[in-house]
Protein backbone atom coordinates (compact mmCIF):
# COMPACT_ATOMS: atom_id res chain seq x y z
CA UNK A 1 0.00 0.00 0.00
CA UNK A 2 2.45 2.12 0.70
CA UNK A 3 4.69 1.48 -2.58
CA UNK A 4 1.70 2.32 -4.21
CA UNK A 5 1.03 5.41 -2.57
CA UNK A 6 4.67 6.65 -3.32
CA UNK A 7 4.64 5.61 -6.87
CA UNK A 8 1.35 7.62 -7.39
CA UNK A 9 2.55 10.33 -5.56
CA UNK A 10 5.48 10.38 -7.70
CA UNK A 11 3.65 10.52 -10.71
CA UNK A 12 1.41 13.54 -9.71
CA UNK A 13 4.28 15.61 -8.76
CA UNK A 14 6.07 14.99 -12.11
CA UNK A 15 3.16 15.93 -13.53
CA UNK A 16 2.62 19.27 -11.26
CA UNK A 17 6.12 20.34 -12.21
CA UNK A 18 5.10 20.08 -15.95
CA UNK A 19 2.08 21.94 -16.15
CA UNK A 20 3.37 24.73 -13.50
CA UNK A 21 3.04 27.81 -15.16
CA UNK A 22 6.75 29.06 -14.27
CA UNK A 23 8.66 27.79 -11.65
CA UNK A 24 10.83 30.85 -10.85
CA UNK A 25 14.31 31.10 -9.69
CA UNK A 26 14.99 29.90 -6.22
CA UNK A 27 11.58 27.25 -6.21
CA UNK A 28 12.88 24.92 -8.66
CA UNK A 29 12.34 21.34 -8.44
CA UNK A 30 9.33 21.88 -5.54
CA UNK A 31 12.02 23.46 -3.22
CA UNK A 32 12.68 26.60 -2.15
CA UNK A 33 16.27 26.84 -2.25
CA UNK A 34 18.98 29.89 -2.08
CA UNK A 35 18.09 32.99 -4.36
CA UNK A 36 15.47 35.00 -5.51
CA UNK A 37 11.84 34.40 -5.37
CA UNK A 38 9.25 36.82 -7.11
CA UNK A 39 6.28 35.83 -6.18
CA UNK A 40 2.86 37.02 -6.92
CA UNK A 41 -1.01 35.75 -7.06
CA UNK A 42 -4.72 35.63 -6.07
CA UNK A 43 -6.53 34.51 -3.42
CA UNK A 44 -10.59 34.50 -2.64
CA UNK A 45 -12.85 33.03 -0.14
CA UNK A 46 -16.46 32.73 -0.31
CA UNK A 47 -19.13 30.80 1.66
CA UNK A 48 -22.57 30.73 1.28
CA UNK A 49 -25.76 28.59 2.75
CA UNK A 50 -28.77 27.32 0.74
CA UNK A 51 -32.02 26.85 3.14
CA UNK A 52 -33.58 24.98 0.67
CA UNK A 53 -30.83 21.53 0.80
CA UNK A 54 -29.48 23.19 4.49
CA UNK A 55 -26.13 23.28 2.63
CA UNK A 56 -23.28 25.46 4.08
CA UNK A 57 -20.20 25.42 1.86
CA UNK A 58 -17.18 27.59 1.39
CA UNK A 59 -14.60 27.78 -1.38
CA UNK A 60 -11.22 29.17 -1.15
CA UNK A 61 -9.04 29.55 -4.16
CA UNK A 62 -5.07 30.98 -4.34
CA UNK A 63 -2.82 31.41 -7.31
CA UNK A 64 0.99 31.43 -7.83
CA UNK A 65 3.54 29.95 -5.76
CA UNK A 66 2.02 27.08 -3.43
CA UNK A 67 3.31 24.96 -0.87
CA UNK A 68 1.92 21.40 0.02
CA UNK A 69 3.14 18.93 3.26
CA UNK A 70 3.18 15.82 1.37
CA UNK A 71 1.87 12.85 2.98
CA UNK A 72 5.21 10.79 3.35
CA UNK A 73 7.40 10.53 6.31
CA UNK A 74 10.80 12.62 6.56
CA UNK A 75 10.03 14.68 3.43
CA UNK A 76 10.32 18.33 2.64
CA UNK A 77 7.55 20.77 1.94
CA UNK A 78 6.90 21.35 -1.52
CA UNK A 79 6.98 24.46 -3.40
CA UNK A 80 4.79 24.65 -6.92
CA UNK A 81 3.51 27.10 -9.16
CA UNK A 82 -0.20 26.68 -9.12
CA UNK A 83 -3.29 27.39 -9.05
CA UNK A 84 -5.05 25.56 -5.78
CA UNK A 85 -8.88 25.51 -5.02
CA UNK A 86 -10.21 23.90 -2.10
CA UNK A 87 -14.44 23.20 -1.60
CA UNK A 88 -16.13 22.18 1.64
CA UNK A 89 -19.83 21.01 1.45
CA UNK A 90 -21.33 20.75 5.00
CA UNK A 91 -25.09 19.47 4.88
CA UNK A 92 -27.36 17.80 7.16
CA UNK A 93 -26.00 15.10 8.95
CA UNK A 94 -24.22 12.87 8.25
CA UNK A 95 -23.56 14.13 4.83
CA UNK A 96 -20.10 16.15 4.83
CA UNK A 97 -16.98 16.38 2.20
CA UNK A 98 -15.06 18.35 1.02
CA UNK A 99 -11.91 18.71 -1.87
CA UNK A 100 -8.73 19.92 -2.91
CA UNK A 101 -7.87 20.47 -6.52
CA UNK A 102 -5.33 22.23 -8.80
CA UNK A 103 -7.14 23.99 -11.17
CA UNK A 104 -6.40 25.52 -14.95
CA UNK A 105 -5.77 29.52 -14.33
CA UNK A 106 -8.92 30.44 -16.81
CA UNK A 107 -10.99 28.94 -13.73
CA UNK A 108 -10.25 31.94 -11.64
CA UNK A 109 -10.65 35.66 -12.76
CA UNK A 110 -10.03 39.05 -10.90
CA UNK A 111 -10.79 42.37 -11.78
CA UNK A 112 -9.11 45.72 -10.85
CA UNK A 113 -11.42 46.54 -8.31
CA UNK A 114 -10.93 42.92 -6.49
CA UNK A 115 -14.51 41.16 -7.69
CA UNK A 116 -13.57 38.01 -9.05
CA UNK A 117 -15.13 35.28 -11.10
CA UNK A 118 -15.01 31.22 -10.46
CA UNK A 119 -15.79 28.46 -12.70
CA UNK A 120 -14.84 25.10 -11.82
CA UNK A 121 -15.54 21.35 -13.03
CA UNK A 122 -13.48 18.61 -11.44
CA UNK A 123 -14.20 16.30 -14.72
CA UNK A 124 -12.26 18.93 -16.57
CA UNK A 125 -8.78 18.17 -18.06
CA UNK A 126 -6.29 19.88 -16.63
CA UNK A 127 -7.81 19.45 -12.71
CA UNK A 128 -5.97 17.34 -10.21
CA UNK A 129 -6.40 16.56 -7.14
CA UNK A 130 -3.94 18.64 -4.58
CA UNK A 131 -0.60 16.56 -3.92
CA UNK A 132 -1.29 16.92 -0.40
CA UNK A 133 -2.57 19.60 2.42
CA UNK A 134 -1.86 23.10 1.38
CA UNK A 135 0.11 25.42 4.31
CA UNK A 136 0.50 28.60 2.16
CA UNK A 137 3.52 30.19 1.02
CA UNK A 138 4.71 33.28 3.11
CA UNK A 139 8.10 34.07 1.52
CA UNK A 140 6.01 34.98 -1.22
CA UNK A 141 3.70 37.50 0.48
CA UNK A 142 0.99 35.19 0.36
CA UNK A 143 -1.76 34.85 2.87
CA UNK A 144 -1.68 32.39 5.19
CA UNK A 145 -3.25 29.03 4.09
CA UNK A 146 -5.59 28.23 0.91
CA UNK A 147 -7.83 25.34 3.01
CA UNK A 148 -7.38 22.84 6.19
CA UNK A 149 -6.80 19.69 3.95
CA UNK A 150 -5.29 18.46 0.56
CA UNK A 151 -7.92 15.11 0.64
CA UNK A 152 -11.18 14.83 -1.06
CA UNK A 153 -13.56 12.92 1.25
CA UNK A 154 -16.99 12.35 1.38
CA UNK A 155 -18.19 13.69 -2.28
CA UNK A 156 -17.81 12.54 -5.53
CA UNK A 157 -17.68 13.98 -8.78
CA UNK A 158 -17.54 15.85 -11.06
CA UNK A 159 -17.83 19.11 -8.35
CA UNK A 160 -18.54 22.08 -10.25
CA UNK A 161 -19.17 25.38 -9.17
CA UNK A 162 -19.75 28.67 -10.21
CA UNK A 163 -19.34 31.08 -8.04
CA UNK A 164 -18.60 35.46 -8.48
CA UNK A 165 -17.59 37.75 -6.14
CA UNK A 166 -18.93 41.84 -5.78
CA UNK A 167 -17.04 43.94 -3.39
CA UNK A 168 -18.43 45.13 -0.73
CA UNK A 169 -15.75 47.16 1.54
CA UNK A 170 -12.50 49.42 1.09
CA UNK A 171 -9.22 48.37 0.07
CA UNK A 172 -7.18 47.05 2.77
CA UNK A 173 -3.74 47.34 1.76
CA UNK A 174 -0.56 45.77 4.18
CA UNK A 175 3.01 46.43 3.17
CA UNK A 176 5.72 43.97 5.39
CA UNK A 177 9.06 42.60 5.65
CA UNK A 178 10.08 39.17 6.61
CA UNK A 179 13.23 38.05 8.16
CA UNK A 180 13.24 34.38 8.82
CA UNK A 181 16.19 31.94 9.93
CA UNK A 182 15.40 28.39 9.64
CA UNK A 183 19.16 26.95 9.74
CA UNK A 184 21.12 26.49 7.81
CA UNK A 185 18.92 29.21 6.08
CA UNK A 186 17.80 32.99 6.29
CA UNK A 187 15.47 34.82 4.17
CA UNK A 188 14.57 38.23 3.75
CA UNK A 189 11.54 39.50 1.77
CA UNK A 190 8.93 42.00 1.45
CA UNK A 191 5.30 42.01 0.22
CA UNK A 192 2.44 43.69 -0.49
CA UNK A 193 -0.93 42.95 -0.28
CA UNK A 194 -4.55 44.47 -1.46
CA UNK A 195 -7.44 43.06 0.17
CA UNK A 196 -11.31 43.70 0.35
CA UNK A 197 -14.67 42.66 1.86
CA UNK A 198 -17.02 40.95 -1.18
CA UNK A 199 -20.78 39.53 -1.42
CA UNK A 200 -20.16 35.99 -2.93
CA UNK A 201 -23.03 34.16 -4.83
CA UNK A 202 -23.46 30.90 -6.83
CA UNK A 203 -23.93 27.79 -6.93
CA UNK A 204 -22.14 24.01 -6.66
CA UNK A 205 -23.52 20.80 -7.56
CA UNK A 206 -21.84 17.52 -6.83
CA UNK A 207 -23.01 14.24 -4.40
CA UNK A 208 -22.75 13.28 -1.40
CA UNK A 209 -21.03 9.87 -0.92
CA UNK A 210 -24.47 7.27 0.13
CA UNK A 211 -26.93 9.97 -0.18
CA UNK A 212 -26.28 11.36 -4.06
CA UNK A 213 -26.19 14.59 -5.86
CA UNK A 214 -27.40 18.17 -4.98
CA UNK A 215 -27.30 21.30 -6.62
CA UNK A 216 -26.81 24.23 -3.74
CA UNK A 217 -27.44 28.06 -4.57
CA UNK A 218 -26.49 31.38 -2.41
CA UNK A 219 -25.98 34.81 -2.44
CA UNK A 220 -25.40 37.10 0.11
CA UNK A 221 -22.56 35.18 2.28
CA UNK A 222 -19.24 36.23 3.26
CA UNK A 223 -16.03 36.73 0.82
CA UNK A 224 -13.10 38.20 1.02
CA UNK A 225 -10.49 38.92 -2.21
CA UNK A 226 -6.99 39.44 -1.91
CA UNK A 227 -4.24 40.43 -5.24
CA UNK A 228 -0.56 39.81 -3.61
CA UNK A 229 3.22 40.02 -4.90
CA UNK A 230 6.20 39.60 -2.83
CA UNK A 231 10.03 39.11 -3.13
CA UNK A 232 11.71 36.88 -1.01
CA UNK A 233 15.73 36.29 -1.04
CA UNK A 234 17.05 33.16 -0.03
CA UNK A 235 20.92 32.45 1.36
CA UNK A 236 21.89 28.89 2.71
CA UNK A 237 23.75 25.97 1.26
CA UNK A 238 23.11 24.04 -1.41
CA UNK A 239 22.16 21.00 0.52
CA UNK A 240 19.81 20.86 3.77
CA UNK A 241 16.62 21.65 4.63
CA UNK A 242 14.49 23.88 7.20
CA UNK A 243 10.72 23.74 6.94
CA UNK A 244 10.17 24.50 3.43
CA UNK A 245 13.70 25.95 2.48
CA UNK A 246 15.90 22.95 1.04
CA UNK A 247 15.22 20.08 -0.31
CA UNK B 1 -7.16 6.65 -5.56
CA UNK B 2 -9.29 5.59 -2.69
CA UNK B 3 -5.93 4.62 -0.96
CA UNK B 4 -4.82 8.22 -1.62
CA UNK B 5 -7.84 9.85 0.13
CA UNK B 6 -7.46 7.20 2.79
CA UNK B 7 -4.05 8.50 3.60
CA UNK B 8 -4.86 12.10 2.85
CA UNK B 9 -7.56 12.53 4.84
CA UNK B 10 -5.13 10.95 8.08
CA UNK B 11 -3.44 14.05 7.61
CA UNK B 12 -6.22 16.65 8.07
CA UNK B 13 -5.07 20.06 9.38
CA UNK B 14 -7.48 21.58 10.98
CA UNK B 15 -5.46 24.74 11.73
CA UNK B 16 -1.67 23.56 11.63
CA UNK B 17 0.65 26.09 13.51
CA UNK B 18 2.43 26.22 9.89
CA UNK B 19 -0.77 27.67 8.63
CA UNK B 20 -0.52 30.94 11.55
CA UNK B 21 2.89 31.79 10.82
CA UNK B 22 2.12 33.50 7.37
CA UNK B 23 2.48 37.18 6.55
CA UNK B 24 0.51 39.40 8.62
CA UNK B 25 -2.55 40.53 7.21
CA UNK B 26 -5.86 42.62 7.72
CA UNK B 27 -9.41 40.99 6.53
CA UNK B 28 -12.50 42.30 7.52
CA UNK B 29 -13.77 40.07 10.55
CA UNK B 30 -16.33 42.33 11.70
CA UNK B 31 -14.53 45.16 13.10
CA UNK B 32 -12.56 45.34 16.44
CA UNK B 33 -9.21 46.43 15.50
CA UNK B 34 -9.51 49.76 17.62
CA UNK B 35 -6.98 52.64 18.27
CA UNK B 36 -4.41 51.54 20.68
CA UNK B 37 -1.13 49.51 21.34
CA UNK B 38 -1.54 45.71 22.37
CA UNK B 39 0.42 42.54 22.62
CA UNK B 40 -0.88 39.42 22.26
CA UNK B 41 0.95 35.73 22.28
CA UNK B 42 -0.79 32.89 20.73
CA UNK B 43 0.72 28.74 21.23
CA UNK B 44 -0.52 26.02 19.15
CA UNK B 45 0.23 22.57 19.02
CA UNK B 46 -0.60 20.09 15.62
CA UNK B 47 -0.23 16.64 14.88
CA UNK B 48 -0.94 14.46 12.28
CA UNK B 49 -1.26 10.77 13.55
CA UNK B 50 -1.66 7.30 12.43
CA UNK B 51 -2.11 3.58 14.10
CA UNK B 52 0.76 1.30 13.41
CA UNK B 53 -1.19 0.11 10.66
CA UNK B 54 -1.70 3.24 9.17
CA UNK B 55 -5.64 2.42 8.47
CA UNK B 56 -6.82 5.00 11.71
CA UNK B 57 -5.57 8.48 11.34
CA UNK B 58 -6.78 11.54 13.96
CA UNK B 59 -4.93 15.09 14.13
CA UNK B 60 -5.58 17.15 16.80
CA UNK B 61 -5.13 21.24 17.26
CA UNK B 62 -4.38 22.93 20.17
CA UNK B 63 -4.23 26.72 20.31
CA UNK B 64 -4.55 28.93 22.52
CA UNK B 65 -4.47 32.67 22.22
CA UNK B 66 -7.06 34.73 20.68
CA UNK B 67 -9.75 32.48 19.30
CA UNK B 68 -12.23 33.09 16.44
CA UNK B 69 -14.93 31.49 15.25
CA UNK B 70 -17.25 32.05 12.51
CA UNK B 71 -21.72 31.08 13.19
CA UNK B 72 -23.07 29.48 10.15
CA UNK B 73 -24.31 32.65 8.02
CA UNK B 74 -23.13 34.74 10.68
CA UNK B 75 -20.15 37.31 11.54
CA UNK B 76 -16.89 37.04 13.88
CA UNK B 77 -16.48 36.51 17.16
CA UNK B 78 -13.30 37.10 18.69
CA UNK B 79 -12.45 35.68 21.90
CA UNK B 80 -9.48 34.67 24.01
CA UNK B 81 -9.18 31.09 25.44
CA UNK B 82 -8.08 27.66 24.46
CA UNK B 83 -9.47 25.61 21.21
CA UNK B 84 -8.67 22.36 20.79
CA UNK B 85 -10.11 20.17 17.17
CA UNK B 86 -9.94 16.72 16.46
CA UNK B 87 -10.63 14.81 13.80
CA UNK B 88 -10.41 11.19 12.91
CA UNK B 89 -10.76 8.77 9.92
CA UNK B 90 -10.50 5.67 9.19
CA UNK B 91 -9.39 3.25 6.29
CA UNK B 92 -12.83 2.69 4.99
CA UNK B 93 -13.35 6.69 4.48
CA UNK B 94 -15.58 7.07 8.14
CA UNK B 95 -14.75 10.76 9.18
CA UNK B 96 -15.61 12.96 12.56
CA UNK B 97 -14.69 16.28 13.21
CA UNK B 98 -15.01 18.37 16.66
CA UNK B 99 -14.11 21.55 17.85
CA UNK B 100 -13.92 22.29 22.04
CA UNK B 101 -13.21 25.15 24.06
CA UNK B 102 -11.00 24.46 26.89
CA UNK B 103 -9.32 25.45 29.97
CA UNK B 104 -6.28 26.58 29.53
CA UNK B 105 -5.07 24.01 31.86
CA UNK B 106 -5.59 21.24 29.17
CA UNK B 107 -2.37 21.95 27.51
CA UNK B 108 1.34 22.54 28.64
CA UNK B 109 3.45 24.46 26.34
CA UNK B 110 7.03 24.54 27.51
CA UNK B 111 10.23 26.76 26.97
CA UNK B 112 12.07 24.31 24.21
CA UNK B 113 7.98 24.38 22.78
CA UNK B 114 7.65 20.56 23.80
CA UNK B 115 4.27 20.12 24.92
CA UNK B 116 1.39 18.02 25.92
CA UNK B 117 -2.14 17.55 25.68
CA UNK B 118 -4.78 16.39 28.19
CA UNK B 119 -8.14 15.96 26.60
CA UNK B 120 -11.71 14.72 27.88
CA UNK B 121 -14.87 16.65 26.32
CA UNK B 122 -16.73 15.98 29.56
CA UNK B 123 -14.85 17.38 32.06
CA UNK B 124 -16.02 20.55 33.72
CA UNK B 125 -15.09 23.75 31.61
CA UNK B 126 -15.04 22.10 28.38
CA UNK B 127 -17.81 23.16 25.75
CA UNK B 128 -18.54 23.01 22.13
CA UNK B 129 -17.07 25.78 19.98
CA UNK B 130 -19.52 28.43 19.12
CA UNK B 131 -18.66 28.47 15.70
CA UNK B 132 -16.61 27.73 12.72
CA UNK B 133 -13.20 27.97 14.23
CA UNK B 134 -10.86 30.85 11.42
CA UNK B 135 -7.48 31.29 12.06
CA UNK B 136 -6.52 32.99 14.82
CA UNK B 137 -5.59 36.91 15.09
CA UNK B 138 -5.61 39.21 12.19
CA UNK B 139 -4.86 36.39 9.04
CA UNK B 140 -6.06 37.48 5.87
CA UNK B 141 -7.03 34.02 5.00
CA UNK B 142 -9.93 32.44 7.30
CA UNK B 143 -7.68 29.12 7.09
CA UNK B 144 -10.32 27.69 8.57
CA UNK B 145 -11.59 24.15 9.63
CA UNK B 146 -14.39 24.54 6.82
CA UNK B 147 -16.40 21.86 8.41
CA UNK B 148 -18.96 22.06 10.98
CA UNK B 149 -17.81 22.26 14.96
CA UNK B 150 -18.68 18.89 15.85
CA UNK B 151 -19.86 16.15 13.05
CA UNK B 152 -19.56 12.08 13.00
CA UNK B 153 -17.87 11.77 16.62
CA UNK B 154 -19.85 10.39 19.73
CA UNK B 155 -18.79 12.08 23.11
CA UNK B 156 -17.09 12.13 25.06
CA UNK B 157 -13.64 12.21 23.54
CA UNK B 158 -10.52 11.31 25.99
CA UNK B 159 -7.56 11.53 24.15
CA UNK B 160 -4.19 12.98 25.43
CA UNK B 161 -0.53 13.66 23.61
CA UNK B 162 2.97 14.83 23.73
CA UNK B 163 5.14 16.81 21.28
CA UNK B 164 9.16 16.12 21.20
CA UNK B 165 10.88 18.74 19.38
CA UNK B 166 13.08 17.72 16.20
CA UNK B 167 14.79 19.07 13.84
CA UNK B 168 15.51 23.10 13.02
CA UNK B 169 13.60 25.66 15.00
CA UNK B 170 12.15 27.96 12.29
CA UNK B 171 11.89 31.70 13.57
CA UNK B 172 10.29 34.29 11.91
CA UNK B 173 10.01 38.06 12.32
CA UNK B 174 7.59 40.06 10.02
CA UNK B 175 6.65 43.72 10.02
CA UNK B 176 3.60 44.77 8.71
CA UNK B 177 1.97 48.29 8.02
CA UNK B 178 -1.43 48.24 6.71
CA UNK B 179 -4.04 50.95 6.10
CA UNK B 180 -7.55 51.52 5.24
CA UNK B 181 -9.10 54.41 4.04
CA UNK B 182 -12.84 55.24 3.34
CA UNK B 183 -15.00 58.37 2.30
CA UNK B 184 -17.32 59.19 5.05
CA UNK B 185 -20.17 61.92 4.59
CA UNK B 186 -20.15 64.66 7.74
CA UNK B 187 -22.05 67.88 8.15
CA UNK B 188 -19.00 69.87 6.27
CA UNK B 189 -19.04 67.23 3.47
CA UNK B 190 -17.27 64.06 2.03
CA UNK B 191 -14.06 63.40 4.07
CA UNK B 192 -11.47 60.35 3.95
CA UNK B 193 -10.64 58.66 7.14
CA UNK B 194 -8.15 56.31 7.63
CA UNK B 195 -6.85 53.62 9.84
CA UNK B 196 -3.14 52.62 9.91
CA UNK B 197 -1.52 49.51 11.84
CA UNK B 198 1.71 48.35 12.41
CA UNK B 199 2.03 45.01 13.69
CA UNK B 200 5.74 43.50 14.97
CA UNK B 201 4.94 39.67 14.66
CA UNK B 202 7.43 37.04 15.86
CA UNK B 203 7.20 33.08 15.10
CA UNK B 204 8.63 30.62 16.79
CA UNK B 205 8.10 27.51 14.79
CA UNK B 206 9.54 23.64 16.08
CA UNK B 207 8.93 20.49 14.10
CA UNK B 208 7.75 17.76 16.44
CA UNK B 209 7.19 14.08 17.02
CA UNK B 210 4.46 13.40 18.41
CA UNK B 211 2.59 10.60 20.21
CA UNK B 212 -1.27 10.33 21.50
CA UNK B 213 -3.18 7.97 23.68
CA UNK B 214 -7.09 7.84 22.91
CA UNK B 215 -8.92 6.54 25.57
CA UNK B 216 -12.32 6.90 24.07
CA UNK B 217 -13.00 8.12 20.96
CA UNK B 218 -15.77 6.85 18.73
CA UNK B 219 -17.07 7.68 14.81
CA UNK B 220 -20.25 7.87 13.38
CA UNK B 221 -21.31 7.84 9.79
CA UNK B 222 -23.00 6.03 6.86
CA UNK B 223 -21.73 2.30 6.78
CA UNK B 224 -18.70 2.68 4.40
CA UNK B 225 -19.70 -0.70 2.60
CA UNK B 226 -23.59 -0.12 1.92
CA UNK B 227 -23.80 3.44 2.49
CA UNK B 228 -27.16 3.05 4.45
CA UNK B 229 -27.65 2.61 7.59
CA UNK B 230 -25.66 4.47 10.31
CA UNK B 231 -22.75 2.51 12.36
CA UNK B 232 -20.33 3.52 15.55
CA UNK B 233 -16.85 2.41 15.05
CA UNK B 234 -14.26 2.56 17.92
CA UNK B 235 -10.93 3.87 18.39
CA UNK B 236 -8.38 3.38 21.17
CA UNK B 237 -5.02 2.83 20.86
CA UNK B 238 -1.51 4.58 20.34
CA UNK B 239 -1.14 6.80 17.57
CA UNK B 240 2.05 8.64 16.79
CA UNK B 241 4.21 10.80 13.50
CA UNK B 242 5.62 7.40 12.50
CA UNK B 243 3.98 8.67 8.82
CA UNK B 244 2.87 12.03 10.03
CA UNK B 245 3.54 14.84 11.32
CA UNK B 246 3.43 17.61 13.83
CA UNK B 247 4.78 21.25 15.21
CA UNK B 248 4.37 23.10 18.16
CA UNK B 249 4.48 27.36 17.45
CA UNK B 250 4.62 30.60 19.73
CA UNK B 251 3.04 33.75 17.95
CA UNK B 252 3.26 37.37 19.71
CA UNK B 253 2.25 40.09 17.69
CA UNK B 254 3.38 43.54 19.05
CA UNK B 255 0.19 45.71 17.32
CA UNK B 256 0.18 49.60 17.19
CA UNK B 257 -3.15 51.16 15.50
CA UNK B 258 -3.78 54.70 14.65
CA UNK B 259 -7.13 56.27 13.71
CA UNK B 260 -10.25 57.78 14.31
CA UNK B 261 -12.08 56.72 17.89
CA UNK B 262 -15.31 56.51 15.94
CA UNK B 263 -16.24 54.78 12.46
CA UNK B 264 -15.20 51.61 10.76
CA UNK B 265 -12.97 50.57 8.05
CA UNK B 266 -12.66 46.95 7.28
CA UNK B 267 -11.34 44.99 10.40
CA UNK B 268 -10.43 48.57 11.94
CA UNK B 269 -12.98 50.55 14.49
CA UNK B 270 -15.76 49.73 16.70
Amino acid sequence: MLIKRLARTAALLGCLLVIGSSVPAGAAGGAITAGQIDGSGNYAFGQGYDPSTGIDFSVQIQTGLNTFRLHRPEQPLFTISANVLSANFDGPFPNLGFGCWLVPSSDFVVAPDLGARLTFDSSNPGVTECPGDPVGTPQTGAPTTVGPSGALQGITGPVQLNMTWVTSGPVITTRSTTKEACPPFTSIGTGTQQNANSTPSGSASAAFDGSGPFTAQFSGGYGSVTVFSGRTTINGPSTGRCGNFGS
Amino acid sequence: MRQSRRWLIGALVVVSAASMTGAVAYADLGGGVVPGHTVSTSVSGFAGLSDQNSDTFISLSVVSGQLSFRARGGGITRQDGTEVQISASTIDNLFGFGCWLTPASVVTVNQDLSATLTFDSSAPGVTPCPGQPVAPGLSAAPAMTNINTAQGLRAPIVISAQWTPSYSLDERHVVADTTCNVSVLTASGPRVQSFRATDNQDTKDQSSAAVATVTNLTLQGFDPTTGQVIVEVPLTGTFDTTHGFADVATVTDNLVVNGPTAGTCGPFGS
